[in-house]
């Protein structure tokens, strides 16, 4: 197995911050971290090249990655290793970029952090984290695990357990085959629980983000109020092709699209409910008329004219929060509060 | 006390084909295609036909409805659709005969986005029981100006009648093997299961039928199990192709044959409650309430809660989890992953065991066939595919959720999922 190794200016042994802005250079063979890594994997991996970066310079540079890409192509890497980077942050988030530059290209990638860094929370889907200690005291013992990791992967053995095989579980959901179906196996599961012996759940219940409301809109009458649905309302065609389910976008359609605010050109394209009196009356989804009446009525300042819509059904939380986040971003500032109706 | 006593009677069905008469000889089904077509006629219809699909053909069936198993009371009274076609007699009790390998399946222009895909061959094939099936498919259409409701129902009601008539045809044939069902009274005293069994009841697309009557008018109510292997539910429900649970999955329900694997040795089976799983917050409370009622009034140690669907039932889930666990009756939910690490859209901390029946968010590609039986293009809008799921070369790219019943919460296939 053919391996390449990032590590920054301090373990490459250019220099300490003065040296943080180090451009991306590259060197034959392991140095540094990586000759007590080489050492843990006799004859089965070789560290081809190191790369060396300075903290900063790979953060800030965007081309980084890229340069990153050309490496491990030139070098024909099966796998990327990149720190430990214990606690030290730039350097944790340098080495989680340069991890999913090698995931981009289906390169398997290793890393070894402390939990806290906040390269684990922001880079954890796209390499193998082995959990260290904060500082290079806890070199030797790292270098140890990382080299039990790759001799496995170099094997060809599959690791997809975190607890059992020692890394930070990479949030990424995979699909398998049991030797049970499901009938047998939660038969069996319930028996277990009902007898008091042991057994084990296969979804734990995540714990959902807590969202901040906003603080009250002080001045309505000045306000500007736009609606946003979840509901799949479109315009009668569903003209930019919003999917029925597991939406992997929004859409944004003005009023004069759907017909106006009584909303007459409008249908819903929502795989998840009975479509039947959202399609007679787009108004179920949308009270757009009524948020309209309230404008005149002066209750608030101004109705928003476009309109967000996604489909809500069979979307992880985790898009709806990514789609939440961009649409937010959008309307920041042109508008003070949004209505947001479901199905 | 005599217990009731269903004898399934098993018909091994290796191929079909059409002929001048409807019939089972040596394991093939033989149908007369005008006679069948003739039992099907309804006035909305604007054309209806018959096609084959054999295990490893290379054929695509979509927007597929519903499955049902050819199935016929050969006992003197009742009929193996109690309700939808004949009187509610004798269920669950007598004799049924069984066309085992074949299949029923309806198809046509597109009710709603819900319907899915059957692939004979192929990776989709490898994930989808029913491409194991000799296959008889409706493909009907109708009349302009019918209503979604209307279209739906006739074409159910097309499935129905099929299903009955090839198996009616066959009622004399001798069983390869029969299955015998009767929960007999335990010599020792086993923990008592049952299953909450949630059935969809929110509106078109997304309905159950029990003994024929449409779900939303339910109030919970216990079932002996051989109720439902005998006919009792009927499918009008199509949630996500995926997720969906099909007449023929309640014919053939995995929870209820493994209940009684271990009836009598490792558990005693008290019985189904059915629960229909509504919109409405306030018919949720009632239904959940009502279920776990019934579970201490027939003293359940334990309860199965298997999902149709995903996300809107999740709510009834948690909620008779948590009344089931604060009575000390423990449960088990069986249910299939959304997303990746939240991939259930309410919780509740008494959750903790729960069985994973595979994730909907995987894509899949699937080959061009060499016969399509439908119409491939509504891909684009089915829930599952979208306007780019149909590729250059003709293969689509889809999320599983398009393939029929893959990660069905009854539990049918082997299918599950981690995050790693």
């Amino acid at each position: 197995m053919r391996i390449v190794h990032y590590i920054n200016q301090f373990f490459g042994q250019i220099g300490g911050e003065e040296a943080a802005g180090h451009p991306l250079e590259v060197r034959e063979g392991a140095m540094g971290p990586g000759i007590g890594i080489q050492g843990e994997l006799g004859g089965c991996a070789q560290i081809a090249a190191t790369v060396i970066c300075g903290d900063n310079s790979f953060v800030e540079h965007e081309e980084a990655a890229e340069q990153m890409k050309r490496i491990l192509k030139e070098y024909d890497a099966e796998l990327l290793v990149a720190g430990p980077a214990f606690m030290a942050g730039r350097y944790g988030v340098a080495c989680g970029a340069a991890c999913k530059a090698a995931y981009e290209m289906g390169i398997p990638a290793v890393s070894a952090m402390h939990p806290d860094n906040p390269g684990v929370l922001m880079y954890r889907r796209y390499a193998y984290i082995i959990p260290c200690g904060d500082s290079a005291r806890g070199m030797k013992e790292a270098v140890g695990k990382l080299g039990g990791l790759i001799r496995r992967m170099s094997d060809g053995e599959t690791i997809d357990e975190p607890e059992k095989d020692g890394y930070i579980q990479r949030g990424i959901r995979k699909v398998f085959v049991s030797d049970r179906t499901g009938a047998e196996r939660g038969v069996q599961m319930l028996l277990d629980k009902i007898a008091g012996r042991p057994y084990r759940t296969e979804l734990p219940m995540p714990k959902f983000e807590k969202v901040e409301p906003s603080p009250a809109i002080k001045d309505m009458r000045h306000a500007t109020i736009a609606m946003i649905t979840t509901g799949g309302l479109v315009p009668k065609g569903n003209p930019d092709h919003l999917e029925a389910s597991a939406a992997m976008k929004y859409v944004t359609h003005d009023f004069e699209e759907y017909g106006g605010y009584t909303l007459p050109n409008s249908e819903t394209c929502h795989g998840g409910y009975d479509p039947v009196y959202v399609n007679d009356d787009g108004r179920r989804v949308l009270p757009a008329d009524v948020m309209k009446e309230m404008e005149e009525e002066g209750v608030f300042g101004h109705l928003y004219d476009k309109v967000y819509v996604t489909t809500g059904t069979a979307m992880p939380t985790s898009r709806a929060s990514k789609f939440g986040k961009a649409i937010a971003g959008e309307i920041k500032d042109k508008v003070d509060g949004v209505i947001l109706t479901s199905t | 006390m005599k217990g009731m006593n269903l004898k399934l009677e098993l018909v091994y069905i290796k191929d079909i084909k059409f002929g001048d008469r409807t019939y089972v000889q040596n394991g093939v089904l033989t149908i007369c295609k005008e006679e069948l077509l003739g039992k099907l006629t309804n006035d909305i219809f604007s054309s209806i036909d018959l096609e084959l699909a054999r295990p490893g053909e290379s054929v695509r069936i979509i927007p597929v409805k519903d499955v049902i198993e050819p199935r016929a009371k050969v006992s003197d009274a009742g009929d193996a659709f109690p309700g939808v076609l004949g009187e509610c007699e004798g269920v669950g009790q007598g004799v049924t005969k069984v066309l085992k390998g074949a299949g029923v399946v309806t198809t046509g222009k597109i009710v709603g986005f819900q319907e899915g895909i059957i692939d004979m061959t192929g990776p989709a094939a490898e994930y989808c029981y029913y491409s194991a099936l000799n296959n008889v498919v409706i493909v009907a259409e109708v009349k302009e100006g019918v209503t979604p409701a209307e279209h739906e129902a006739a074409v159910r009601m097309a499935g129905i009648k099929a299903a009955q008539y090839l198996a009616q045809c066959a009622k004399d044939v001798p069983a390869d093997e029969t299955e015998e069902y009767e929960l007999t009274e335990p010599a020792q005293e086993l923990p008592r299961v049952a299953v909450v069994f949630l059935a969809m009841a929110q509106g078109l697309l997304h309905d159950n039928y029990l003994y024929g009557i449409d779900a939303k008018r339910l109030h919970p109510t216990l079932l002996h199990p051989n109720e439902i292997l005998d006919g009792a539910i009927v499918s009008g429900n199509c949630v996500v192709a995926s997720n969906k649970y099909t007449t023929y999955d309640h014919q053939n329900n995995p929870l209820i044959k493994e209940l009684y694997k271990k009836h009598g040795k490792e558990l005693e089976f008290a019985g189904v409650i059915f629960t229909p799983s509504c919109p409405g917050l306030a018919d949720k409370k009632r239904c959940c309430m009502a279920a776990v009622n019934i579970a201490s009034t027939i003293k359940a140690d334990g309860l199965l809660l298997p999902e149709e669907g995903g996300g809107n039932p999740e709510a009834d889930l948690m909620m008779i989890c948590r009344m089931a666990e604060q009575r000390e009756i423990r449960t088990v939910l069986i249910v299939g992953a959304i997303g990746e690490e939240e991939a259930i859209t309410d919780t509740t901390p008494e959750a903790d065991a729960v069985v994973n029946v595979g994730s909907r968010i995987e894509k899949l590609l699937l080959p061009k066939m060499e016969r399509v039986i439908g119409h491939e293009e509504q891909i684009k809008v089915l829930a599952g595919g979208s306007d780019e799921s149909i590729l250059p070369d003709g293969s689509l790219y889809v999320t599983v959720s398009s393939i029929m019943s893959m990660h069905n919460g009854m539990g049918m296939t082997k299918l599950t999922s981690k995050v790693y």
